[in-house]
């Protein structure tokens, strides 16, 4: 599949002053690289403070990598303006109403992309605005209400109203339902769902909902302290997780499962590592219950099973 | 999150028909207001409503007692002063001095703080540093003496005094504007903003400023009322308004003199300062309560 949007071994970290009040530095990207294809969805799941938020940042251009970079058709972004990304990604925000401002109406909101980079006149900015309103679903009694006056899905409506303005190529959705009601996420998915067909876009979803990554994405990537351990078919790395990771994150998710008990508290448990001060060898090993001397001083390469790929010393097994 | 235009289909009250609504509510801000119209109208249609010109003396009427005293006339209401103007036209005509330096003064002060705090608590880090050090530099600064100083070495032109006291009152604006641009900075809508190819004068200017202009004009009417009352103390010690302009604290130290027959050549200037200051700080606390912020939910 050729690739829409590409990240080569993008590395981000972050000089802060620790409790003692030393300097020391975060690693929030160790060498990510991952590659988005043309109308495909990607899922991106991992605990909090894996980095995933800050590879969204960089995927929309709001922050520099360290080291790698961002292309797309296979020119390089990073480094350029953050109007080249705009262009071309665009994003959806977790909360739907602190992601509009609050002192524009619906119209001047979702307009926002193409008044910011002067695309076209503005009477065809608009009509495109009212165009994706109604595509979205929102009646056009809606254009000069204020975001405190919508509800929360309706908000989302108008967030992802705003980002298809400039026709971009990839939307990144960051948890683009944890905030919303349960009644209301699957109309949310649903419209993002049929936006694919009609305009060709790639998704990008950072969640860790496995209803969503089961539902919206096609390939899913496991991150764990801002490194890919686990990438391939949604389908595959579900039924048959290889990484001890991937396999902990889905065992410790709650299903409606009437009668099922809670899931272990694995994940719970273990003391996720410093991000400061990261494990020598397999990052994971300190939460594994299979680590061995090899995982203490070795990281392990990523390996090819069919289509998914791990970063697991044991993965055979 | 449930909202009922959910179940209607139609869209609540707009954030300003909210905001009308809590205003009518809100009697301090409706005496305020009324108050602050009064003295506005008063400034504005002076020459309407004054009998005299202010400025028109009458040597041969000079120190007319009141109305109420012994010899007053319903000609002179409030008597004339020492050199025979009218005192009720000084007085009215004097609401037009008071506002027109305290509104330009807060103004000026709103536009320098405000773009002085946005700059600081948008860009943070060494930006930052620059605006917090000038602003300390301002808070050290015997802030009176300095304009004291200033008005006796540039004079006291309608223009000079305007700038000297909006050099006094810009820190308040920059310290609340910036503390507030550090809260919304890193909010969603300003990434999306940026993420929306949005520059970075559209996001200050466009999507910050708007948020943050309820407590600007919350700081505003604080600080028109400061600067009404230092104008007028400026005036009284003879470094503000030049005479024969009728300003109130002018009038106030030409009436000294003859505060013990004539009283009410202090106290009616005095009780005018008072209650314009009063009014616009009810206005100003009223315009608190009633301008919730848009994303308070």
């Amino acid at each position: 599949m050729n690739s829409v949007l590409e990240v080569e071994n993008v590395t981000r970290s972050f000089a802060v002053r620790g409790q003692d009040g030393k300097p020391k530095q975060v690693q929030a990207l160790r060498g990510v690289t991952l590659a988005v294809g043309a109308n495909e969805s990607v899922g991106i799941a991992g605990e909090s403070g894996c980095g995933k938020s800050t590879l969204a940042k960089i995927m929309l251009g709001l922050d520099t990598p360290t080291s790698g970079e961002v292309r797309m058709d296979g020119a390089v972004l990073t480094g350029g303006s953050t109007r080249a990304f705009a262009r071309e990604v665009q994003p959806i925000f977790q909360d739907p109403l602190g992601s509009l401002n609050p002192r524009r109406t619906v119209e001047q909101n979702v307009r926002l992309p193409l008044d910011a980079m002067r695309i076209g006149t503005p009477k065809e900015r608009a009509a495109r605005a009212l165009d994706l309103m109604s595509k979205v679903g929102l009646p056009e009694r809606y254009r000069h209400t204020y975001p405190s006056q919508l509800s929360g899905g309706q908000a989302q409506r108008v967030a992802i109203a705003r980002a298809l303005t400039p026709q971009p190529r990839v939307l990144v959705c960051d948890e683009p339902t944890s905030a919303l009601d349960t009644s209301v996420q699957a109309q949310i998915l649903n419209l993002l769902l049929a936006m694919r067909p009609e305009t060709g876009i790639s998704l990008v979803f950072i969640t860790h909902d496995l209803i969503v990554l089961e539902r919206m994405c096609e390939r899913v990537v496991v991150m764990y302290l801002g490194e890919v351990v686990e990438t391939g078919p949604t389908t595959e790395v579900l039924a048959t997780p290889r990484h001890p990771y991937t396999r902990m994150l889905w065992r410790s998710s709650l299903t409606p499962d009437p009668g099922a008990e809670l899931p272990p508290a694995e994940l719970g448990n273990a003391i996720t590592p410093d991000p400061a001060n990261i494990p020598s060898g397999c990052a994971f090993r300190t939460r594994c219950r299979h680590a061995t001397d090899l995982c203490n001083a070795e990281a392990p390469a990523p390996q090819q099973f069919g289509n998914v790929t791990v970063a697991c010393h044991y993965a055979a097994a | 999150m449930a909202n009922p235009s959910d179940r209607a289909g139609n869209p609540t009250l707009s954030p300003r028909q909210l905001m009308v609504m809590r205003a009518v509510g809100h009697r301090g801000f409706i005496i305020g207001a009324f108050v602050t119209a009064l003295y506005v109208f008063m400034a504005v249609a002076a020459p309407l409503i004054a009998p005299f010109d202010p400025l028109d003396q009458n040597l041969l009427a000079k120190l007319a007692p009141p109305v109420w005293q012994d010899g007053g006339s319903w000609q002179h209401p409030l008597g004339t002063d020492s050199v025979g103007r009218d005192y009720l036209s000084r007085l009215i005509f004097g609401a037009r001095i008071s506002i027109m330096i305290g509104f330009f003064a807060a103004l000026v002060s709103a536009i320098v703080g405000t773009s002085i705090g946005l700059l600081g608590g948008y860009f943070g880090g060494r930006v930052d540093a620059v605006v917090m050090y000038i602003v300390n530099v301002k808070l050290a600064m015997p802030g009176l003496l300095v304009a004291l100083a200033l008005v006796s070495a540039f004079g006291s032109s309608f223009v000079t005094l305007v700038i000297i006291l909006s050099l006094l009152f810009w820190d308040r604006y920059a310290i609340v504007v910036r503390t507030l641009s550090q809260q919304f900075r890193n909010q969603d809508f300003v990434l999306a903003a940026r993420a929306a190819g949005a520059s970075t004068a559209r996001i200050l200017f466009r999507e910050l400023l708007p948020n943050l202009m309820n407590a600007v004009i919350v700081v505003l009417t604080l600080e028109m009322a400061l600067a009404i009352v230092i104008e007028a103390a400026l005036s009284f010690l003879g470094l503000g308004v030049r005479p024969p302009n009728p300003s109130w604290g002018l009038m106030i130290s030409e009436g000294r003199q003859y505060m013990f027959f004539r009283p009410h050549l202090v106290i009616a200037p005095g009780v005018a300062i008072l209650g314009l200051v009063i009014a616009i700080n009810v206005l100003g606390d009223g315009f608190r309560d009633i301008a919730a912020p848009e994303d308070r939910r």
